[in-house]
């Protein structure tokens, strides 16, 4: 049986395709029927040639092994310092194989890949950083699960996660008319709180264009709120598109190159329709990774930008802080000792440490903000990141991941830890739930609205 | 008798012996007002982002959920309430996934219930590692963002509900009192209670800024008197009964005394979500310890 | 002279064994099967004891408990409650016992031998 009933080739474009992949619970038989998958090597093999490029051929030839990459990654160490565990090793054994056998790979060699590429390696890009010839492992496992998707080894959770992409333009089911509808809702259930907080639905020529993770409207949609207060108390002119609203890629986890390119697309058709100053996206880290750093080379922009200038929740909350748009209580700020999570994904690679430590400055009492060893863009990844979190298969896998920062987070003596950043704020709820280290963790909306100074004209009455 | 005040009730519950209690209350009231009962479950928020996999709060097992596991749970909420189940009792059953409180929200949102009925703080959905992300119990944000009145069983002495017959209304003199004493009136005119109108006098020193003299107290009693004979004796009067009190003391528990001391059937009070002091805002004040220490069912309205 | 025990509950079986429990050991006892004939039984014959059910069609025991001790001949009589219902022991704050279904029945004669001397 070359081709599956569940597992397959072919990507998902219809919910039908999604329910019927979800009935499998747990993705038991996709899992059985992958052990029978056939790969088409010539497809693989062709596709090599034509999208593997100068940078990683040269970054797989010239590694001279050295091993400075072995104590770079935060799996070798957690994982007993096993050799298996080393980043050149890792990437050589997979990519580095099915190359030199150009695509002439078999089925549990594909299968055993797979699991390197999802559940030994999170994309944090930390030994990128580390190594002397700037090879960067975390870069060459995105394409190499690019090669992965394309021949129908991929865990189950992002398989779906892709085809949701596909289907909704959302890493969940939500529609557009949801996105809407719960916004407004959110809008109405605060707006005695808050007298005139509305939110703006396609308003073209705003200063804000705001973008989101689907999971908030699905699942915690006072973000939304929380994210309409700060915008309003900050008296921002900003709107949200009723279309191309969802800022996360898990096909960007999944390695669906062409559902990238469509989830990424929605959203700059939206900046182009609107036209608005700027884009701010939320608390959430691949999100802006895919969205801001890698979408514009998925759409072909040949500039490398996104359509309108675009920046990360962290930004604009530490500008709005900085100029005073947002004001707060001094009494108010934190006084208890408090941490913060470095997300991988735009503080290690795209510069954004000094916004997160700007805010910090703002909202916590001097003294109590204990940064993690090692911290801004030499910190580790949270240890689910780049799709880990999501995937069943991988469970045990991925609660070992979670030490390292388990141990970084108890080295502060904090109880609670600051993680603006969805994948962070997971991975740091669910060790707690695996460990019970006795931390709270917490997004930067709810914290900041707390400690606010409201302005006289935006109080409620009585 | 046309009692239409509580024909849609939404029973929020998780189907465990934490929730006992109020599924006794709400099984009755269902019965004798002929309520079309919603029994609503919430299974817990899917762990590991966006998989399919959720804590079970029932089972406190990760569990996957499909169809299959929605059917299945559905079916096992059935047994659990088996006795309840008859012919006489219109009911549905909803499971979903996602954080209690805003899924109940949600469901309230299009089902528009005349009635959320919540069972109390100690059920253990609260005991999960949710809690501690700082985000409040699910009763008040219920009770905060309701557009329904939201009624609360918290502890099982507050369950033994045969009937109404004995309304304690508790009022502050707000805006939002004034709207739960409309909902008490039309009660208790419906169904033929007594009403007894209740105000606290807070005279602890952290409100009144110093010790009160008695003779103060006793000022601030005749006027708080005067201002529930104004405000409400002209409509008490359409009832079989009512009475008109005020205590002094700390609020909550005068509360409860008086509602213990009249064989309060229930309890009615205005949710505040703004005049609480923003700092404390953890248990929205007086309403939240009332429901926790209250020997009856507490209805807390909010709009 | 014989003491008198009231047994309330709506359940006929119980109500029976109980009345006949209670005879044999040397009370006198009658019955009721709602709130309503219980209040109308205990003007009337001024019980010394008092056995309650709570669920009960129509009213509930806890009501009965509130019209008694707002009887003033009434409100001292002692009240046991005998229930299957969970948490039982929170329904009559007053009670000087609670008792759950299946009842063990020393045990409840225990109780009423000391309450009732």
């Amino acid at each position: 049986m070359p081709e599956g009933k569940f597992c397959n080739k072919k990507p998902i474009d219809t919910a039908e395709g999604i329910n019927e992949l979800l009935s499998d619970t747990s993705g038991n038989n996709y899992y059985k029927e992958m052990e029978k998958l056939e790969i088409d090597s010539d497809l693989l093999w062709k596709t090599i040639q034509n999208t593997c490029k100068s940078r990683i051929r040269t970054w797989l030839e010239i590694c001279a092994h050295c091993g400075m990459c072995a104590e770079s990654c935060f799996l070798y160490q957690v994982n007993g310092r096993d050799p298996k565990q080393v980043p050149a090793y890792k990437i050589q054994s997979t990519l580095g194989e099915i190359i030199r056998k150009k695509g002439k790979v078999d089925n549990k060699f594909m299968r055993d890949t797979m699991e390197v590429a999802w559940a030994k390696c999170t994309c944090c890009n930390r030994c990128g950083t580390y190594c002397p010839h700037g090879i960067d492992t975390g870069i060459m496992f995105g394409y190499l699960r690019g090669l992965l998707y394309q021949q129908g080894f991929v865990p189950w959770e992002l398989k779906i996660g892709a085809g949701m992409h596909r289907v909704y333009r959302a890493q969940m089911d939500v529609t557009d008319e949801d996105f809407v509808d719960t916004f407004e809702w959110m809008v109405e259930e605060y707006e005695d709180d808050y007298p005139g907080l509305t939110v703006p639905v396609d308003v073209e020529g705003a200063d804000i264009m705001y973008t989101v993770n689907a999971r908030e409207v699905k699942h915690y949609p006072e973000d939304l709120a929380e994210a309409a207060i700060l915008f309003h108390i900050a008296g921002e002119n900003w709107t949200v598109p009723s279309k191309g609203w969802e800022q996360t890629s898990l096909a960007m986890f999944a390695g669906d190159w062409a559902a990238c390119k469509m989830q990424v697309e929605t959203v700059y058709e939206a900046m182009e329709r609107l036209k608005p100053v700027r884009m701010v996206g939320t608390e959430c880290g691949h999100a802006h990774r895919a969205t801001v750093i890698e979408g514009p080379y998925w759409a072909g922009r040949k500039n490398g930008q996104p359509p309108a200038e675009s920046i990360h929740y962290v930004e604009w909350l530490a500008e709005a802080l900085n100029t005073g748009k947002l004001k707060i209580d001094p009494h108010k700020r934190i006084k208890e000792p408090v941490t913060l999570q470095d997300s991988c994904n735009y503080i290690r690679n795209h510069g954004l440490k000094k916004a997160t430590r700007d805010i910090m400055k703002h909202i916590v009492e001097p003294g109590y903000f204990i940064e993690m060893s090692p911290n801004k863009e030499h910190n580790y990844c949270c240890g689910g990141g780049g799709g880990f979190n999501g995937i069943g298969l991988f469970r045990k896998q991925r609660n070992i991941a979670l030490i390292t920062k388990r141990d970084q987070i108890l080295a502060t003596g904090a109880k609670l830890v600051l993680a603006p950043c969805h994948n962070c704020w997971d991975a740091i709820r669910d060790l707690e739930e695996e460990y019970e280290i006795g931390i709270r963790w917490s997004f930067l909306k709810p914290i900041v609205i707390k400690m606010l100074e409201i302005p006289e004209h935006l109080q409620p009455e009585e | 008798m046309g009692f239409d005040m509580f024909k849609k009730i939404l029973f929020a519950t998780s189907a465990t012996a934490a929730s006992d209690h109020a599924a006794r209350v709400a099984f009755n009231i269902a019965k004798s007002y002929q309520s079309n009962l919603n029994i609503f479950h919430v299974m817990g928020v899917p762990t590991r982002g966006y998989s399919q996999v959720v804590v079970d709060v029932k089972t406190k097992e990760e569990v996957s959920v499909d169809e299959d596991y929605i059917a299945w749970v559905t079916e096992e909420i059935k047994t659990y309430y088996e006795k309840y189940l008859d012919e006489s009792l219109k009911y549905s059953i909803d499971v979903a996934v996602g954080l209690p409180a805003r899924e109940i929200l949600r469901q309230a949102k299009t089902m528009k219930p005349d009635l959320i009925l919540l069972g109390g703080t100690t059920g253990d959905e609260d005991e999960t590692v949710y809690k501690k992300s700082l985000a409040g119990s699910t009763l008040q944000k219920v009770a905060k963002a309701a557009n329904c009145p939201v009624l609360v069983v918290n502890r099982p002495a507050a369950s033994f509900w045969g009937g109404l017959s004995n309304i304690v209304f508790g009022t502050d003199f707000s805006k939002t009192s004034d709207k739960a004493f409309d909902f008490a009136i039309k009660v208790a005119k419906a169904l033929d209670c007594e009403l007894s109108v209740f105000h606290a006098l807070d005279i602890t020193p952290l409100h009144t800024g110093k010790m009160l003299s008695q003779d103060e107290i006793e000022q601030q009693i005749r006027e708080s008197l005067r201002k529930i004979r104004a405000r409400y004796e002209s409509r008490l009067k359409e009832l079989k009964g009512y009475s008109m009190d005020v205590w002094e003391g700390i609020p909550f528990i005068e509360i409860v005394k008086y509602a213990r001391d009249k064989h309060a059937d229930l309890l009615i009070m205005a949710h505040h979500s703004r005049k609480v002091p923003s700092g404390d805002i953890r248990l929205g004040g007086n309403v939240e310890q009332v429901i926790v220490r209250a020997g009856c069912p507490v209805i807390s309205i909010n709009k | 002279m014989k003491k008198k025990i009231l047994v309330i509950d709506d359940d006929l079986n119980i109500r029976d064994y109980l009345v006949s429990l209670f005879n044999d050991n040397g009370y006198d006892a009658c019955l009721a099967g709602d709130v309503k004939e219980g209040l109308k039984v205990a003007k009337k014959n001024k019980p010394d004891l008092i056995t309650l059910d709570i669920e009960m069609p129509g009213e509930w025991g806890p009501r009965l408990y509130r019209q008694l001790s707002q009887d003033p001949q009434l409100k001292n009589i002692p009240v046991i409650v005998i229930s299957g219902l969970s948490g039982h022991q929170y329904a009559v704050v007053k009670a000087v016992a609670s008792l759950s279904k299946p009842f063990d029945r020393d045990e409840l004669l225990k109780i009423v031998k000391e309450t009732l001397t």
